[in-house]
């Protein structure tokens, strides 16, 4: 049996993380949760997981600065980050960091479902 | 001068005639030196005079010759020279005075006569400036009989202004006495006063227009700073106001997907109920709080050189599905060399997306047509469609917020096409409708231009740059 991709979300947003948990976990995905983007970069660095769902806006450490550090970090900057954001599809100026992918909330489960899914064909060997 | 005259000849008749022929001879020698040159320094009148003297006495005894001949001759040569000088001071512009130590006046020139009368032999003081007093010049009178040269002003009550310059004077009696000139200075004065006023003026207008200048760039600056933070709070605004809405319509479709279980049609029927209000909501959130970061200039930053035809396919690849859905033919004529424009590529998304998805919405069935033309100095850009087209009644009010056409029942915030036209105003364009299209005689068209040579000055501002988020738009 193939081994489940590990997804990570991080999100300040519990009512999304469980409503998206709930999605991913019905596809082949383990999901691992963090609430805050200091949380995000510690289990980031701790459980490898192969694709990041990023929150722009959350406390204490923010997306834009845990995306600066996957960047920034060597173990991680392969990994996939897709950026989540409730801003309006309206506001969506490109984001003054790198991100593999930009997704504005709500997004549809199979929307997501696809994404995640591209996203990791592209960097999963076979 | 010539009142010193008959003093002089008084003299005459007690001297003896070597004294006399002395006299005389200085007497003729000082004439002759002023007869050559009128102008002579002190100097030169002293060397001139003992040249002469010596020369006089020298060769006086031996000239011989007939006394009263020479008495005569003499007086003559003094009256022609006393003439003389009496000439010049008369030909001179400048009011000439000479006033004695007594502060009686003792001559004065034509001109002076003719700026304050005839007054020789009057004191000064009463003369010149009506005073029963000595005049409040009388220190500098002083001055001058004691040798000094001074320069004074007189001011009178009617407004002339005098400027006199008054130097000792020993008149042919030996008196000192003062020789006085005036001149009229009263314009001199008036235009040197209305330059000092006029230079104040100009001083203080400059220094007004930069007080104004300053305030008006703190203003500016204030009002950048405002429009800064207007952009933030509506953003923070969206983002608040759509962050909840999004977690229960994740929630709600993570139900209505089966993803946490099994759910009755009924069930199934009213959550997809649900949804659709708060898409509505959402899309109404921010398309309200689109108008007034438009309207703050937001879309300047965003703008940059690109591919007009990126636009219409990412335009068309987000409504195909829609057009699909309805059946109906949706049709893409570009020029064949992509046009490049500078604008916002996200904004103009938005704005043929609207177009689009308006076209499909009211079209039950036929076709969906965007057309782009490329002129000299604009793009053309037309969605045609063969759906119920627009009422002549409603088609005025058209692009204004919150219109809803009377004739449609889908469900929209009525902000669409009023965004539209902002957005594309904002691009120097202009947008219209026709209903029915001119071409088809049916449904209706919609144009906007847009300029291919847009201006805005302030398009790379900092901390907005250009596409790095990658993929973003696949």
């Amino acid at each position: 049996m193939e081994k489940k991709a590990k997804i990570l979300l991080i999100d300040d947003d519990v009512d999304f993380v469980k409503a998206t948990t709930k999605v991913l976990e019905s596809g082949p995905y383990d999901v691992v949760v963090a609430h805050d983007g200091k949380e995000g970069l510690e289990k980031a660095r701790k459980e490898k997981p192969d694709l990041v769902l990023l929150d722009i806006l959350m406390p204490l450490v923010d997306g834009f600065a845990v995306a600066d550090q996957f960047r920034k970090d060597q173990s991680l900057s392969k990994i996939p980050v897709l950026a989540l954001s409730s801003f309006s599809e309206s506001l969506g100026q490109p984001f003054p960091f790198e991100v593999s992918d930009y997704i504005q909330k709500p997004i549809s489960p199979k929307d997501l479902l696809a994404k995640v899914e591209q996203h990791l064909k592209g960097t999963r060997p076979g | 001068m010539n009142r010193g005259a008959p003093g002089f000849r008084g003299h005459l008749g007690g001297l003896q005639r070597r004294s006399l022929r002395f006299m005389l001879l200085t007497g003729i020698g000082i004439l002759l030196i002023y007869a050559i040159e009128p102008h002579a320094t002190l100097m030169s009148h002293l060397g001139g005079l003992v040249l002469f003297v010596t020369v006089g006495s020298v060769v006086g005894p031996f000239a011989g010759g007939n006394e009263a001949e020479w008495t005569k001759y003499l007086e003559k040569l003094v009256k022609s020279e006393r003439d003389r000088l009496i000439s010049i001071l008369s030909s001179v512009g400048e009011g000439v005075a000479i006033i004695g130590s007594d502060r009686n006046i003792r001559f004065m020139n034509p001109s002076m006569v003719r700026e304050f009368g005839d007054g020789v032999g009057m004191p000064c003081h009463k003369h010149l400036r009506g005073l029963d007093e000595q005049c409040p010049a009388v220190c500098k009178l002083t001055n001058v009989l004691k040798g000094a040269t001074e320069r004074w002003e007189y001011e009178f009550p009617d407004g002339r202004i005098y400027e006199v310059i008054g130097s000792p004077f020993a008149d042919t009696d030996q008196t000192p006495c003062v020789l006085a000139t005036f001149r009229n200075v009263t314009q001199e004065k008036q235009i040197g006063l209305e330059l000092i006023k006029l230079n104040q003026l100009k001083s203080d207008l400059l220094s007004e227009k930069a007080e104004e200048l300053e305030q008006i760039s703190k203003d500016v600056a204030k009002l950048k700073e405002e429009k800064r933070r207007i952009i933030r709070f509506l953003s923070v605004i969206t983002h608040d106001l759509r962050a909840p809405l999004s977690a229960t319509q994740s929630c709600l479709w993570a139900i209505l997907g089966g993803y946490t279980g099994t759910i009755t049609d009924e069930q199934k029927d009213l959550l997809q109920r649900s949804t659709r209000r708060i898409d509505g909501l959402l899309t109404l959130i921010s398309d309200l709080l689109d108008i007034p970061r438009i309207e703050a200039g937001q879309l300047v930053q965003e703008m940059e050189e690109i591919s007009f035809d990126e636009v219409v396919e990412r335009s068309v690849e987000g409504v195909d599905r829609l057009a699909k859905e309805k059946g109906l033919a949706l049709m893409v004529e570009l020029p064949q060399v992509p046009p490049k424009i500078r604008g916002s590529s996200r904004r103009l998304q938005q704005v043929l997306t609207n177009l689009l998805s308006n076209a499909i919405n009211y079209t039950t069935e036929g076709t969906v047509l965007v057309r782009v033309n490329e002129g000299e100095d604009d793009l053309r850009v037309e969605v045609i469609d063969s759906g119920v087209g627009i009422l002549p009644q409603d088609q005025p009010r058209l692009f204004q917020d919150f219109f809803r056409g009377s004739n449609v029942k889908s469900e929209g915030t009525g902000l669409g096409l009023s965004i539209s036209k902002r957005i594309i105003e904002a691009h120097g364009g202009k947008i219209w409708a026709e209903s029915p299209c001119p071409e088809t005689n049916t449904g209706s068209k919609f144009t906007f231009t847009l300029l291919k040579k847009l201006n805005v000055g302030a398009a790379n501002e900092p901390g907005i740059g250009s596409d790095k988020v990658q993929g973003n738009r696949a």
